[in-house]
């Protein structure tokens, strides 16, 4: 963020407490926390702007307008009830893909590379579709978030969104 | 059995944790004072408890030989993912998909 010249704050959650706990499974997902730091809408992939819009299919404006008229006029797309039916709860599984993840990353911090990515493989086994942690472990590896293993990841599992259970493409 | 008293890493909600860990099998035996360090659980009569909240436990032997706690038998108690690389003297508690 230094490098890039940052001029806002920036939080960054080096040992994924953010989408263990809030069950986050895409990048980027977004969420809606008022000013009582409660959440006003829940887990979503939605974008800043259409840069990627043919390779991912969703549009940016809807989700911005709908930003705009919380943040100006206090109008939510939906009400507590709601945002808590449209939640993706987690299953046993994408949990403890996630702990097999922070054990691979402490290993690789550690020097143990080998034994890292045993636990990263193991995670991408019980948490296949959580690009939380298969994305991540890309580039902690030395390869490319954007490169052919994240390509193949997709062409299986598309864009991982929350309104269901993520299921791989035929 | 054979029992193997190590040291041993346990990370928990991105904390790590330096303990003196005895495996016995799938068991992994802490003291109790480390488990409660751990986890934030401890031992009493009416079964494990945390702040105003117990589990029963119907058989207390799948978690404790009355001294001792096993993390495996608690994590499994809890529906609680454990993972363990005993080569490597390491662990994950995670976050049971129920909490």
């Amino acid at each position: 963020m230094t490098a890039a010249g940052s001029t806002h704050p920036v939080l960054l959650d080096s040992e994924h407490l953010v989408p263990d706990r809030y069950g986050m499974l895409n990048v980027p997902t977004i969420v809606w926390i008022d000013e009582r730091g409660r959440i006003a809408r829940a887990n979503d992939v939605q974008f800043g702007n259409d840069a990627f819009i043919d390779f991912h299919g969703i549009p940016s404006a809807p989700h911005l307008e709908a930003l705009r008229r919380w943040v100006n006029d206090d109008v939510r797309p939906s009400d507590d009830g709601a945002e808590r039916k449209r939640q993706l709860l987690p299953t046993a599984d994408e949990q403890g893909g996630r702990a097999c993840f922070s054990l691979a990353w402490y290993l690789w911090r550690s020097g143990r590379e080998d034994a890292a990515a045993r636990w990263f493989q193991r995670a991408g086994e019980l948490a296949p579709y959580d690009y939380a942690i298969r994305r991540a472990a890309l580039p902690i590896q030395g390869k490319d978030p954007m490169g052919p293993d994240f390509f193949e990841l997709y062409a299986k599992w598309g864009t991982p969104g929350y309104a269901e259970r993520p299921k791989p493409k035929a | 059995m054979m029992t193997d008293s190590s040291m041993l890493t346990i990370l928990k909600d991105g904390d790590e944790q330096r303990v003196r860990a005895s495996f016995e099998g799938e068991r992994l035996w802490l003291s109790a004072v480390d488990f409660t360090r751990l986890t934030g659980w401890h031992l009493e009569d009416r079964g494990l408890c945390r702040e105003n909240r117990c589990m029963s436990l119907l058989d207390r032997s799948t978690v404790t030989d009355g001294e001792r706690i096993d993390v495996a038998g608690f994590a499994t108690r809890m529906e609680m993912p454990w993972m363990v690389d005993r080569a490597e003297a390491a662990a994950a508690l995670g976050e049971s998909a129920n909490t």
